[in-house]
């Protein structure tokens, strides 16, 4: 992929920093090329486009210009800068007085036509399931995972291609690439509780225990984001969801490019898994134990299939003959 | 040449936005009118009877009513010029309302186009020709297509009045969607019990033919006169060996998805799909049978006491003539696994369609009539009906209203209440309740009082599983809170969509269609039953979504339609046809292939030359063959090119 | 109550700007309500705030507190049945509600402005100190206390903020925008 330019965003740098991380080694190992922003600001995020439409915009906008100095395509891999962005760029570019007005705005002007991709679609366009399943060495069939995409990643449906906002399926894809064993489950999109996290702390805490609860009920171990927010509201806030219930969770929350980084052979330190507040890696550890002994079992009990194939095989083949040589017998006879 | 011009008023509708008055003293100045007057109504008594005292006082040989729409009134003002004596072809009709005072504001403007549109007129009917109707034979049988209960009632209807009718049905039996049903609303009478017995009327009927297990594959002709072919779909089964008797279906050991219980069980690959089955003959579908897929098994043909299986039957085209072809093809129920993953997508078990259902709630149905969940068949504690899925939802694509729901939840809560004991809590979720027939209203209120059935206004937005229960979250509008309620069965009520193949169908019959597949009918208020396409009729929920005593009713009302239709014995066509110029024919035959109607053959002439004929009484006047000819040499009486080039003249050249 | 028609009218014109569906064709079926995650902490349901656009009542709504606490998850978007751009409604109803700086009394809105105050000062969230102000500001001062060592801890915090180079353009960006905001509410 050519020109291709990495926005991390502000929670990417720091609280954060795992999925940036992550996110480099996989893009890395995938040979997928890119550039980060030079001089990338925040993009404002959710309290910008509640305060202003055109802050917001310019905000974006500026962040699409210094992109444009390095390539024509931008991901952000936190789903909120994704949207902002890609909603800048698309009505920047489809309305020419707007982009006059958000130029207005900025020091020096947008001109380019940028366009945005989430982390996802990098993936799949960069590089694709079968490339990445082609570099798998880590066995993950025993790590029970379920995909939680959140508000942003699979809506709205004309944003992100799929083929519906309930059910997306690029997140399930590029898990089962990876080897991991996916759980279907119907909460895919249901939010956790986004920025009201910090303002109405009770009802956060109450969604997110909603999703936690649901990933269990599905038969997961672990949840699979993609969304920085999502994974602090998940993972950072779940000793106060136990507190506020009196519940017992203990849930890791993996990001997506942690899973795909673990199953291509890289360490949990290398993936940063010792950042997490619930700690994923004795889960990780066993699961992949679990997944010599699986295997094993898996092969005995073909091996022994294939045995008794041959003599079933065997006997039949006898009787044929069997039967042949009777019929010889009798016409000799005639 | 004498040309009478009359120029409407139309109350205001006209008059508002064009002087009429001021036309109709313009109009008497053009060449070769010889009488102009303006009237307030034309199409009035009195407005007709002065056009025809000025037919028969001045002579008139051409007439033009400059006033609504042809589509309003030009039979009735050719009927009325033919009264006084005129040939009603000698007649032109000029839009100057529709095409005129109706879409501008402008008056001086708009009466000098209305100007301009008169002018056309008069310069057409200058060169008009007079035409004569043919008359053709008529064949008296009817064709129906679909024997659900549309279709039976329509077929019995003008079986009792002395036609002919065959009923084409692509199930194995009749009965249609209503054989399906437990109860009806609002009496809760049991659907099968009234059914049956005009099944069996059907059957046994001296004239009514059911060709089931078959379908429609081509039809031409015109209207009076249609060939049809039907294909005989191969059952490998003789029915007329076949008796009934459901022991190949027992012994059978394939399953096969079963479409009569909504799959809500199986059935197997030999089957007959519910034992009042008209006619009650069994089907092999051969894509799940063993015989047909491995070359292995054939026990039904062991066990048949009546020799009947034959697996090498093969389907057949047979050709039937009609005059009158009536459409009667039913509904199917909206996909909802498939637009709905907000409700599971289909994967939760314990969240059924509306038909599915009825079927559970049906003592012949896969659970002889238990309710109970399909996760561990125990009895449901808390039942939660959705409605409004798949209608009214433009998100799915399904804006309109499916018209039966509200009722048909109403009557599967208050049977919920009857199987499962008066303790089981029952949820209705409604945005409006439509309860408009009669006695509708009524058997509402029963649910809500006396069967305790609570009614929560608002729709539901997920449905998740939790703790073996399905959790429906939805709203109170009215009290204006969330709500949650967990749930053991959640039945959808499913909305109606337009039977499977509906718009091919009407290809095949050269119909239209609306973008969800109901077929058009000729006007939505005056004409419902009959489609712009003349001898074909329509009867049932393939118009529109609607329940059993409105089908019925619009059943009976299209039997009478055909009855005016086939009440003559010949029918008078129009005049309006293609004819060719075979001086100037050269025989390229593109004409032959553009027609929908297959009306040009190929004509041999005395010099031995091959050139194009229409059929007079096969052409339907659409003019596709005048603009397809590359020689120009075919001409569409009463729009002849010259009249054509007239018109345009006297505008452009003015 | 009087419906008004002429403040209905101007709804479309000034208001919804940016909303592509008019609000007239809501049947207030409540799947919007159903949906939403933080409706909970809402005065009125997002179906109800849809009825009162249809009335007229927008100053009550523009006022209210479900307007700034909508967290913006497009859930009702995404369900609506007449396809109405629900979320879209609520985010030109925050933007107005801004320009016009009506005084609403909610956290959130709070949380907003420290926020982008901390982007304009430092072109980047410094995340420490956005959430140090936002609990003066709210004036709950130990919000989230209990998560801070373990944050520094685990290196997830960045004590000491450097400025972007690009700060200064975002602090224009931001103080233009809010100008221009402000003074056309007061035009129109």
């Amino acid at each position: 992929m050519s020109g291709l330019a990495y926005y991390p965003g502000c929670s990417l740098r720091h609280s954060a920093a795992e999925f940036d991380v992550s996110t480099r080694v996989v893009l890395d190992a995938l040979s997928i090329e890119y550039t980060e922003v030079p001089d990338w600001t925040c993009c404002g995020s959710s309290p910008a486009h509640m305060t202003d439409h055109l802050l917001a915009q310019s905000l974006a906008a500026r962040n699409l210009r210094q992109a444009a100095m390095v390539g024509d395509r931008l991901f952000a891999p936190c789903p909120s800068c994704h949207q902002r962005e890609k909603n800048a760029a698309l009505e920047i570019h489809d309305d020419q007085v707007f982009r006059a007005e958000v130029n207005e705005l900025l020091d020096v002007p947008y001109e380019a036509d940028v366009s945005v991709l989430t982390l996802p679609e990098v993936l799949v366009q960069g590089a694709g399931p079968d490339r990445i399943k082609d570099l798998v060495k880590a066995d993950l069939c025993r790590l029970r995972v379920v995909p939680y995409y959140g508000c942003l990643l699979g809506r709205p449906k004309v944003f992100s291609g799929e083929s519906n906002d309930e059910q997306p399926v690029i997140m399930d894809v590029l898990l089962e690439a990876a080897g991991a064993d996916v759980r279907p489950w119907n909460y895919k999109t249901e939010c956790c509780g986004a920025s009201i996290g910090i303002p109405k702390a009770d009802i956060q805490r109450r969604l997110s225990r909603k999703v936690l609860e649901q990933a269990l009920e599905a038969g997961a171990e672990a949840v699979v984001v993609c969304c920085p927010l999502c994974h602090q509201n998940l993972d950072m806030r779940q000793t106060q969801i136990n507190v506020a219930f009196g519940t017992d969770l203990s849930v890791p929350v993996l990001y997506l490019t942690q899973v795909i980084g673990l199953a291509m052979g890289y360490s949990p330190e290398q993936m940063m898994l010792q950042k997490h507040f619930v700690d994923p890696r004795p889960l990780v550890a066993r699961a992949i134990e679990d997944a010599v002994a699986f295997r094993a079992e898996e092969a005995r009990v073909a091996a022994e299939k294939e045995a008794r194939r041959k003599v079933v095989e065997a006997a039949r083949a006898a009787k044929v003959a069997r039967r042949a040589a009777k019929k010889e017998d009798s016409e000799a006879a005639e | 040449m004498r040309i009478g011009v009359f120029i409407c008023h139309c109350g205001t509708n006209i008059a508002g936005t064009v002087d009429s008055r001021g036309l109709a003293e313009r109009a008497a100045e053009l060449k070769d009118v010889v009488h102009s007057e303006d009237l307030m109504y034309t199409c009035s008594e009195p407005g007709q009877a002065a056009i025809q005292r000025a037919i028969k006082e001045l002579g008139l040989t051409r007439v033009v009513v400059a006033a609504c729409s042809p589509h309003m009134h030009e039979v009735t003002f050719r009927r009325c010029v033919e009264e006084a004596g005129l040939n009603p072809w000698l007649f032109e009709m000029a839009n100057i309302r529709e095409h005129c005072s109706w879409i501008h504001t402008d008056m001086e403007k708009a009466t000098e186009k209305a100007y301009e549109i008169v002018k056309m007129a008069v310069a057409k009917v200058r060169v008009a020709e007079p035409l004569f109707s043919e008359e053709v034979d008529v064949n008296k049988d009817v064709l129906v297509i679909g024997g659900g209960v549309a279709g039976i009632q329509t077929a019995l209807d003008l079986a009792d009045a002395g036609l002919k009718v065959t009923i084409v049905e692509r199930r194995s039996t009749i009965g249609g969607v209503m054989a399906q049903l437990d109860k009806t609303f609002p009496t809760i009478d049991c659907s099968a019990c009234i059914l049956t017995p005009r099944m069996v009327d059907a059957a046994h009927h001296e004239n009514i033919a059911i060709m089931a297990y078959s379908e429609v594959d081509r039809v031409s002709g015109y209207v009076g006169n249609f060939k049809v072919d039907i294909r005989r779909k191969a059952a490998m089964v003789d029915w007329t060996k076949c008796i009934g008797c459901e022991l190949c279906m027992q012994k059978c050991p394939s399953q096969a998805p079963d479409v009569f219980n909504s799959g809500l069980a199986e059935t197997k690959a030999i089957y007959i799909p519910f034992p009042q089955a008209v006619p009650k003959r069994a089907v092999i579908q051969t894509e799940y049978c063993r015989w047909f897929q491995q070359g292995k098994c054939r026990v039904c043909e062991r066990v048949c006491p009546a020799g009947a299986i034959d697996y090498e039957q093969k389907e057949e085209i047979v050709q039937r003539d009609f005059g009158a072809i009536v459409m009667a093809t039913g509904l199917d129920v909206f996909p909802w696994q498939e637009h709905y993953p907000q409700y599971g997508g289909g994967q939760i078990q314990d969240v059924i369609s509306g038909l599915q259902y009825e079927r559970m709630l049906n003592a012949s149905g896969p659970t002889g009539g238990h309710v109970h969940r399909l996760s561990n068949h125990e009895e449901p504690k808390t039942v939660v009906f959705i409605q409004c899925v798949g209608s009214r939802d433009e998100s799915v694509g399904r804006p309109y209203c499916s018209s039966v729901c509200c009722m048909y939840t109403a009557k599967q809560a208050i049977l919920t209440k009857s199987h499962c004991g008066m303790d089981t809590e029952v949820y209705v979720f409604y945005i409006d309740i439509r309860a408009a027939g009669k006695g509708y209203e009524e058997f509402v209120k029963r649910a809500q009082t006396e069967y305790d059935v609570k009614y929560v206004r608002g729709r539901v937005s997920k449905l998740y599983e939790e703790g073996g229960k399905v959790m429906v979250r939805g709203v109170d509008t009215l009290l204006g809170e969330q709500v949650e309620v967990p749930a053991d069965l959640v039945v959808l009520a499913s909305g109606i969509t337009s039977a499977d193949g509906a718009s091919s169908l009407a290809q095949t019959l050269n119909i239209s269609y609306d973008e969800y597949g109901f077929y058009k009918e000729s006007h939505p208020k005056l004409r419902p039953v009959e489609t712009n396409t003349a001898g074909v009729f329509l009867a049932g929920a393939c118009q529109s979504p609607k329940d059993i005593p409105t089908s019925v009713a619009q059943a009976s009302g299209t039997a009478a339609k055909v009855l005016v239709l086939l009440a003559k014995d010949k029918l008078k066509t129009s005049p309006l046809i293609a004819t060719v110029d075979q001086s100037r024919c050269v025989s390229c035959w593109k004409c032959l292939n553009v027609c929908p109607f297959s009306a040009p053959e190929k004509q041999e002439l005395r010099d031995g030359s091959t050139k194009s004929h229409v059929i007079e009484t096969v052409c339907q006047g659409c003019g596709i063959c005048v603009a397809t000819c590359p020689v120009n040499c075919i001409s569409l009486k009463g729009f002849t090119t010259d009249s054509v080039i007239d018109q345009i003249e006297e505008v452009l050249l003015a | 109550m009087r419906y008004d028609a002429e403040v209905a009218a101007s709804l479309r014109e000034k208001i919804l700007r940016k909303v592509k569906t008019d609000v007239a064709a809501c049947y207030q079926c409540g799947n919007c309500t159903g949906s939403c995650p933080a409706v909970f902490t809402f005065d009125y349901t997002p179906n109800q705030v849809m009825r009162m656009l249809q009335v007229g009542l927008v100053e009550e709504v523009l006022c209210s507190r479900s307007v700034q606490l909508c967290v913006q998850c497009l859930t009702c978007t995404a369900r609506c049945p007449r396809e109405i751009d629900v979320a879209g409604v609520f985010e030109d109803l925050k933007t107005v509600a801004y320009a016009r700086q009506l005084d609403v009394p909610e956290d959130a809105r709070v949380f907003n402005k420290a926020f982008l105050d901390n982007v304009a000062r430092f072109g980047r969230l410094s995340e420490a100190f956005f959430l140090l102000r936002y609990n003066l500001a709210s004036r709950h001062l130990l919000n989230d206390a209990e998560l801070g060592l373990p944050m520094i801890a685990k290196g997830k915090v960045q004590l000491l903020p450097r400025k972007a180079r690009g700060t200064n353009e975002v602090a224009r960006i931001y103080r233009k925008a809010v100008e221009r905001a402000r003074s056309q509410e007061k035009v129109s």
